[in-house]
């Protein structure tokens, strides 16, 4: 068993840097085989002479292709993706703080979204083929089917611009100065300024993972335990726990795409609502053709996203003990 | 010349795909959806020839000037947007490009994500061992960032849109296409098509496709949405073709011109036909997903 475990860690953990590794490789060609050359950008005036020796001598820029790749990827995994064309500060420093701010609202976000749909799936689904079913998740994929962007701007409307509750956009006061992460997010202002984006986020992705919960707790009610546990007395409440608890599982797998489907998202509602997370960075990096700041954006998204893959596959194996370690 | 053989074939198949499809319209929200669905289709397609102001073209008032961010009035129904565009044109224009999109998208990440499966479950080994891994590396790749990253470089037009989702999502049809073709392999008629000489080619595309039908029809809808969600958000965030009208691109612009307050009739219709196409798409396609006993589910 705990040699079957230790199999299990060393895939998963060979597996992850492999992904690693080809990820690189594709950010490398792709930003090679794109139109113009990227020491073309150097030269357009926004760097001095020698910013763009460092930022040249830096990525071998000038010498073979062979060793730029090697260059590139040590220095990647070394968190150096060189000077920002736009911000002329180092890529790192643009990268983390946006990647921080875009987890402030996605974590708390996704955290209540899989409560939501844990408590309402089992509820909806326990009551199959009652109006609390139909409405219960009609409505749901009713807002489900609203384009992210669209729900941030009506909410923008309503709340904003109409009512005058919350701030347009943006994460503090214009001019306001940089506070610690502990004082911000203990701060009102914060939520104040969160709370529409993240309402966004929840109601976008409140729906799929809830009608999971439905369909699994459905095939659920219909095991012979729940018969037992009827016959043994216990409340209908208590027999749903049981039920729900026993459902969960699908979900957790649910969320590997779905923390990838909600850094999607997320880029949409930070454009929105001017949040300075790392989805907004690599939009305006990619219209300010900013090449550094968006391979770097696209590549730490990416190893969010592939190390949550990572941490679901282990927490899958301890909640779940019928899984075999042994087998893929 | 078509046989008898394969005149019974085809009824076989038009069959199922008729009993297939017959649960959105058993109730009332699949009709709404598919009818929809059908009026989408037909704006799309007529939209161009109705009798209304160019998209592109600064609408005038009879006095000379120029009709800039007018309200919605028997001259301008839908009103203008701050350069004086017809709004109600834009609208209406934006239909074709949608369903361009999503078809072309559609076709695309199907025949990508068809094949990709099919030979993977139906050669096994090596094959299946190459193939997957290149699908389970295209899910590690986050998906909105990567078509970012890509229409960036390879610039913004309808046709790379189109590729780029396809270049994506072909993954989760590949998945299904694969574990279908796995079970049906094992099958007594491809076992006795195999026993009697029958090539792999004819038996894959003349034996196992028909059977994946179906699920091709499933992931056709789901794909379309897909193709019309991307190509709105990425035109919204302003990556999008800036030479066709489109329902992301009008929000786009009444965004930067900071114009949302104001101007409720540039912001609604778009809005508004967008979350209808889509979520007709979606009832639709869940109608027909609760039919089919899909073995393996694949995430977006």
């Amino acid at each position: 068993m705990s040699n079957d475990l230790s199999n299990f860690l060393v895939r998963r953990f060979v597996g992850f840097a492999v992904m690693l590794y080809v990820l690189l490789t594709v950010i490398f060609v792709l930003f090679r085989i794109m139109p113009g050359d990227p020491t073309a950008m150097l030269v357009t005036g926004r760097f001095t002479e020698e910013a763009r020796q460092a930022q040249i001598e830096n990525f071998g820029l000038h010498r073979p292709l062979h060793e730029q790749y090697v260059i590139f990827i040590s220095n990647a995994l070394q968190g150096d993706f060189g000077m920002s064309f736009f911000y002329r500060e180092p890529v790192a420093d643009v990268i983390f703080p946006a990647l921080i701010n875009t987890m402030l609202v996605m974590v708390p976000a996704l955290t209540l979204v899989m409560i939501f749909a844990y408590v309402w799936g089992s509820f909806v689904g326990w009551n199959k083929d009652t109006a609390i079913d139909r409405w219960g998740t009609y409505i749901p994929v009713s807002i489900r089917a609203i384009p992210h962007f669209v729900m941030g701007l009506l909410l923008l409307i309503v709340f904003s611009y109409t009512l005058g509750w919350f701030p347009t956009g943006g994460m503090t006061p214009i001019g306001e100065s940089q506070m610690s992460y502990v004082e911000m997010v203990t701060s009102r202002t914060f939520f104040h300024y969160a709370a529409l984006p993240f309402l966004t986020a929840l109601l976008q992705y409140a729906a799929d993972p809830m009608l999971l919960m439905r369909n699994n707790i459905i095939s659920e009610r219909e095991k012979d335990y729940i018969e037992l546990h009827r016959l043994k007395g216990l409340t209908e409440d208590q027999i749903r726990n049981h039920a729900a608890r026993n459902s969960m599982l699908p979900l957790l797998t649910w969320l590997t795409p779905m923390v990838g489907i909600a850094f999607g998202g997320q880029i949409l509602i930070e454009v929105v609502f001017s949040w300075p997370g790392i989805g907004r960075e690599l939009v305006l990096a990619a219209n300010r053709q900013d090449m550094p700041v968006a391979q770097a954006a696209f590549f730490m998204i990416a190893v969010v996203v592939l190390l949550t893959n990572l941490l679901v596959d282990l927490a899958y194996g301890y909640f779940d003990p019928r899984i075999s370690y042994g087998k893929q | 010349m078509i046989s008898e053989r394969h005149v019974t074939k085809l009824t076989n198949v038009r069959r199922s795909v008729s009993t297939f499809v017959a649960p959105v319209f058993q109730d009332r929200w699949g009709k709404i959806a598919f009818a929809v669905i059908a009026i989408y289709a037909v704006i799309g397609l007529v939209g161009p020839y109705l009798p209304i102001a160019p998209p592109l073209e600064p609408l005038m008032h009879p006095d000379g000037g120029y009709a800039q961010l007018d309200s919605p009035s028997w001259a301008f129904p839908l009103g203008t947007t701050y350069v004086g565009y017809s709004v109600l044109s834009q609208t209406i224009y934006a239909f074709r490009t949608s369903l361009f999109v999503g078809v072309l998208a559609a076709v695309l990440v199907l025949t990508v994500g068809v094949n990709i499966g099919l030979i993977s479950g139906y050669y096994g080994g090596k094959v299946d061992s190459a193939l997957m891994g290149l699908t389970d590396l295209a899910y590690g790749l986050p998906f909105y960032p990567f078509a970012i990253i890509l229409v960036a470089i390879f610039g913004s037009s309808t046709l790379t849109i189109a590729l780029v989702i396809a270049l994506v999502f072909w993954r989760s049809i590949a998945r299904i296409t694969r574990s279908e073709t796995l079970t049906l392999k094992e099958r007594e008629f491809i076992k006795s098509s195999k026993a009697v000489g029958t090539s792999n080619l004819r038996i894959m595309y003349y034996h196992i496709l028909p059977n994946l039908l179906p699920l091709i029809l499933i992931y056709f809808v789901f794909a379309v949405t897909w193709g019309i969600l991307l190509e709105a958000s990425l035109s919204f965030i302003g990556l999008g073709d800036p030479n066709t009208v489109s329902w992301g691109l009008m929000l786009h612009e009444a965004f930067e011109a900071g114009e949302l307050a104001n101007a409720w009739w540039w912001v609604l219709p778009p809005s508004f036909c967008l979350w209808l196409f889509i979520w007709s798409l979606y009832v639709v396609a869940r109608k027909l997903e609760d039919n089919a006993t899909v073995s393996a589910k694949g995430g977006a």
